[in-house]
């Protein structure tokens, strides 16, 4: 009886080893190159004076920060450069200590003379930082080398940014003899990092190469051999890389429709996983509240209930989006109110819409009995004209007749920072933290740079500033709970969260370890990415 | 002809100052400019600070002068040989030419090869055959390029190599002196597309010219004669008949130029074209008018060439 079991054993023995081995599968391998595109030429490349992803993609991995935003978990800052670091008590000043032993990529040793002279460049007052130097300028004081392997930063007042905005991917550390060298950072030969890649050739408008850094200061890491973005400006040359496997990703601005996600998968069936990802981008829609006929808040709180998100994201985002709220509750967490308590507020509610509509209408009619011809406008860039044509025609069904006018991005671009608009339909705005500050500071505060309304409410800006200067985190989400209510509760605000934006995306089968990051900007170092081939 | 050639010379002159001026004031037309750009799109600025950095870039990038001052500076850089510092690039505008010139050039000599090879003996053809299915089959292939857009047939060579033979051309962009295999299989895609596209014309006129010339009495002498038939046509009526298709073809290099920059677009080929582009969105000036200046430039020449290869084709042609 035993005997004859023994090939039973043997046969379940087998199978055990052939179910273990995807385990033994998913030890990461050494070696091959990572094909990636860059959807435009970045022709500049110093990161601390660009603001498109186009130039952060580009030495991504070259850099190293202080602190990273976990390549495995995203949104989580964690040591970089840096061991460790503590806060004062009153949250006004941050010690970092420094890894030993780090080299720049052309030999030279790192220390704390390098965080130093980064932070001071950012934040100096002559010095264009749209990134990094938006995030600290305001709150950094000073900040100081107290040996070789220590800094010392201190605030203005405490700041919960801080900690998120040093992890950012914009907050690259670069080196001082660099700096003082060749003052800016813009030529291929200044770039000189202490990550996982060496930049190892910039051909414009052709390709951007990283090398392994052999020096790289976490033992073992990276992975892969080499990256290989090739610049690819249009559409449909990328989706044809990507369909002919020449690309091993996708996860750059601006996302894949649904549509062509489908495409890629049945072009390489199998070989691929395609995924849907937010991409922490709010899309808006804003009223001149200094122009006819938004000057009169009835007509503003008329737009509100008329605009259909739903029906929007329905129609043009292929039904992925998150409709209404003030932050992305998959990528905010506990700061973004819950869903369910959003789509209550009047224009957000499905079930109400049409009673929304009606009162929409008579609000219209109250100050114009036959109706009113308003001025759309938005930038002929990706799908906006085609969303506008659903906003136009959502306000048509109120007796808002429109006059639509397209402009050219960079045009369209100076006239909502000159307040020369009456409807922007359509424009979306990139976060570059997933720290709640980032959205009311951009968008809310009476001076936010995304602002285009330029509508300033004193509570706003009250409980933006409160916001930021706590560092308790239940007291943060309580006070951001309170400043999104608020908001909701101003049916006439002129800026309306139309809905958070999701794409697709897709990762080659080989591709292991690769993990899409909060903002677009983080992850994208390749750290810890492996090739299964 | 020594005389000539200097008088055609000197006419760039004002020919070219007449383009810059125009580029350079249509360019400072188009509202938006580099400063705005920059500060604008990244939003992430204050609205008062936003401000105060447009005004800074502009003083730093001399945007601020009167476009009369900035014109004349610009001209007078021009003839020291210098074509301004490209703000999106950071790097002298003449070392960005130096890169893009030779790949454009690539592409419009292997475009206009192409098409010569293919649009000629089609034009031959459908004349010799002229109301026969041959005939037929040729005017259907040059009306269709003709009537495809030159970008359509762009991404349909795109989604037809993909699709059927699960192959693109290389993403990255070498340069025939370095892997004159890879640059082909990269450049060879856009140069078809677009031959297609220019060699329909070229097809129509060889055709309409050779029917014009195979009725000449000389023709009919030769045929008289005994001559073959293929003798008759290529060495007799051909060569007479593709005198109006050269300078046809030349004045067609023209609007090569303009077709390039869609080609350098969808097959990714770093040239003037691409560019050209970028430079305009980005409003970098001094990028844009020194492209249009060279493009302009090459218009003018090629306009020059056509005239000269025509009396030396036609000895009867002298120039005064």
């Amino acid at each position: 009886m035993r005997t004859r079991n023994i090939p039973l054993i043997l046969a379940a023995l087998a199978a055990a080893l052939v179910l273990a081995l995807p385990a033994r599968a998913a030890e990461p391998k050494r070696g091959g190159i990572v094909n990636w595109f860059n959807y435009a030429d970045p022709t500049r490349l110093d990161i601390h004076a660009e603001s498109a992803l186009a130039h952060q993609q580009a030495t991504a991995g070259v850099y190293s920060g202080l602190l990273q935003h976990d390549p495995e978990k995203p949104g989580e800052p964690i040591p970089d450069l840096a061991t460790s670091y503590q806060a004062s008590e009153d949250g006004l000043s941050y010690t970092f200590k420094l890894r030993q032993g780090v080299k720049w990529h052309d030999g030279q040793p790192f220390t704390a003379k390098d965080v130093v002279a980064t932070f001071e460049r950012v934040t100096a007052k002559d010095f264009r930082s749209p990134r990094c130097g938006t995030l600290v300028k305001p709150i950094l004081a000073k900040v100081e080398a107290v040996d070789d392997l220590t800094v010392k930063f201190t605030l203005k007042h405490p700041a919960g940014t801080f900690i998120p905005s040093v992890a950012s991917a914009w907050c690259r550390i670069a080196p001082k003899h660099i700096l003082e060298r060749d003052k800016d950072l813009n030529q291929a030969k200044s770039i000189i990092g202490t990550g996982p890649f060496k930049l190892k050739d910039y051909k414009r408008g052709s390709i951007i190469e990283w090398e392994r850094n052999p020096d790289y200061f976490i033992k073992g890491l990276p992975y892969v051999d080499g990256v290989k973005q090739f610049i690819l400006v249009g559409r449909p040359t990328q989706l044809a890389a990507a369909k002919a496997g020449r690309v091993m990703l996708w996860d750059t601005w601006p996302p894949m429709s649904k549509a062509m996600a489908e495409e890629v998968n049945k072009a390489r069936p199998g070989q691929v996983k395609t995924y849907q990802w937010p991409i922490n981008t709010v899309f808006l829609t804003y009223l001149n509240h200094k122009r006819k006929p938004f000057d009169n808040p009835d007509m503003r709180k008329a737009v509100r209930l008329a605009l259909n998100p739903h029906e929007i994201i329905e129609k043009v985002f292929e039904g992925v989006g998150l409709p209404c709220n003030l932050l992305d509750t998959r990528l905010y967490g506990d700061f973004a109110l819950p869903q369910e308590e959003v789509l209550k507020t009047p224009g957000c509610n499905p079930a109400t819409k049409e009673k929304d509509i009606e009162e929409a209408k008579q609000l219209v009619k109250k100050h114009y009995p036959d109706g009113v011809e308003v001025e759309v406008a938005t930038r002929a860039v990706a799908d906006y004209v085609d969303r506008s044509q659903l906003v136009m025609q959502q306000l048509r069904k109120i007796g808002i007749r429109i006059n639509f006018k397209t402009y050219e991005s960079a045009v369209g671009f100076r006239n909502w920072g000159a307040g020369n608009f009456t409807i922007i339909s359509s424009q979306d705005t990139a976060m570059v933290l997933s720290d709640p500050h980032g959205m009311f500071a951009l968008i809310y505060s009476g001076d936010g740079g995304r602002n285009y309304a330029r509508y300033k409410d004193p509570k706003i800006d009250e409980l933006i500033n409160k916001g930021l200067r706590e560092t308790n985190k239940a007291k943060r989400v309580q006070t951001y709970h309170e400043l999104q209510r608020y908001i909701l509760s101003q049916q006439d605000h002129p800026s309306i969260v139309i809905s958070w934006i999701e794409g697709f995306f897709f990762e080659d089968a080989k591709l292991k370890n690769y993990r899409q990051a909060t903002t677009v900007y983080d992850n994208n170092t390749f750290q810890k990415v492996w090739l299964d081939q | 002809m020594r005389e000539y050639i200097i008088r055609r010379l000197l006419l760039f002159i004002p020919s070219l100052l007449g383009v810059s001026l125009v580029i350079f004031v249509l360019m400072r037309l188009v509202p938006g400019d580099i400063a705005e750009i920059l500060v604008y799109s990244a939003g992430s600025e204050q609205a008062t600070v936003a401000k105060a950095q447009i005004a800074k870039i502009r003083q730093e990038l001399g945007l601020d002068q009167p476009i009369a001052v900035q014109y004349v500076l610009w001209l007078k850089n021009i003839l020291q040989g210098n074509f301004g510092h490209s703000y999106i690039e950071d790097r002298p505008v003449w070392n960005m030419l130096r890169e893009w010139f030779p790949r454009t050039m690539e592409l419009a000599i292997l475009t206009l090869l192409l098409a010569t090879l293919w649009a000629v003996p089609l034009g031959v053809v459908s004349a010799v055959k002229q109301d026969r299915w041959p005939d037929y089959l040729c005017r259907s292939l040059s009306i269709s390029g003709l009537s495809v857009p030159i970008f359509f047939s762009g991404v349909l060579i795109l989604f037809v190599l993909v699709r059927y033979f699960q192959w693109l051309p290389p993403l990255e962009y070498v340069s025939l002196w370095e892997d004159p295999s890879r640059n082909l299989q990269k450049i060879i895609w856009p140069a078809l597309a677009q031959a297609f596209y220019i060699s329909a014309p070229i097809t129509r006129l060889t055709r309409s010219q050779l029917l014009e010339v195979i009725r000449e009495d000389y023709v009919r002498t030769a045929r008289s004669k005994g001559l073959i038939e293929q003798l008759v046509i290529y060495r007799h009526a051909l060569k007479n008949a593709l005198l109006p298709v050269v300078t046809f073809t030349g004045w067609w290099v023209g609007r090569l130029l303009g077709g390039i920059v869609v080609m350098e677009i969808i097959f990714q080929v770093p040239g003037m074209g691409m560019g050209l582009i970028t430079s305009v969105n980005n409003r970098d000036y001094p990028t844009v008018q020194a492209i249009v200046f060279v493009m302009a430039g090459i218009f003018l020449l090629l306009n020059l060439i056509v005239d000269l290869l025509y009396a030396w084709l036609d000895p009867r042609i002298k120039y005064a």
